[in-house]
């Protein structure tokens, strides 16, 4: 992974402290449910509805490849995934994460195919490796 | 990143995304405004249409989404409201940062200088 600039710094500095804290009470899944629609560990503004919406724009199924990138713990990506049974692949900077996003695919059964820590100005894929790609409260 | 995003996808690959920007043809001065009360890093003065067409994308469409996103701002503000004690307890002065970003989101939409947008494109086919 190349070198993270400052503010990419400051972001994963937040975002480590956000998992930690978040880790520490079941408060902020029940507070997530009540605005986002589901517990993924997401602080954003991206609801289950305006999820599916996403969905609707990339003719996802079953064999097709997604990259979400900045995916935190792996909202919607993995939402994304366990709607349609398409692969996913998750990216961003925190490992906490990334991690979270493991665990979750694995306890829910879902095909990600890598979970990757990158920034969006150095992805270490190949030209023309996915179907289709979802962000959600990423800065373009 | 939104180049990186086009090279990435396979000829007619599709990319949706949701983002916060900042109101087209705002003064200097409400730019400005915009750019303290938004998220980090937004700051871009050019419409996200142009700037994903700019990238290689074809088929833009653009949805403004900022009703929804002032639904589940006022949303959060009030859950973590609710959950004052506890939340204060865990986030210490963080509690009163988040508060007050979501408070100037809020007011920034209310004011027209922000827009929460859902974009979606398509790679072109060859």
């Amino acid at each position: 992974m190349k070198a993270a600039s400052k503010d990419e710094r400051e972001t994963l500095a937040d975002f480590a402290e956000r998992y930690r804290t978040r880790a520490s009470s079941r408060t902020f899944d029940e507070i997530e449910r009540a605005v986002i629609g589901e517990a993924w560990g997401a602080n954003g503004f991206t609801t289950v509805d305006q999820a599916r919406r996403l969905l609707l724009k990339l003719d996802l199924r079953p064999k097709r490849r997604l990259l979400d990138v900045g995916s935190g713990c792996g909202w919607p990506g993995l939402f994304l995934a366990r709607e349609t049974g398409c692969d996913v692949v998750v990216s961003d900077l925190p490992l906490d994460g990334l991690e979270m996003a493991n665990r979750r695919a694995e306890s829910e059964g879902l095909k990600m195919l890598g979970a990757v820590a990158s920034s969006a100005r150095h992805f270490p894929f190949a030209e023309g490796s996915f179907d289709a790609i979802v962000h959600v409260d990423v800065i373009c | 990143m939104l180049r990186a995003c086009r090279r990435l996808l396979r000829p007619e690959g599709q990319i949706a995304f949701a983002t916060i920007a900042i109101a087209p043809d705002l003064s200097k001065k409400d730019h400005r405004r915009a750019a303290r009360m938004g998220p980090r890093s937004v700051s871009s003065t050019r419409p996200i249409g142009d700037l994903v067409g700019a990238a290689g994308f074809e088929e833009v469409e653009v949805t403004d989404v900022t009703k929804d996103f002032v639904e589940t701002l006022r949303a959060w503000f009030k859950a973590f409201n609710t959950n004052e004690a506890e939340l204060r307890s865990l986030l210490g002065e963080r509690f009163d940062e988040r508060q007050r970003g979501r408070r100037d989101m809020i007011d920034a939409t209310g004011e027209g200088l922000l827009q929460r947008l859902v974009v979606d494109a398509r790679a072109p086919s060859d």
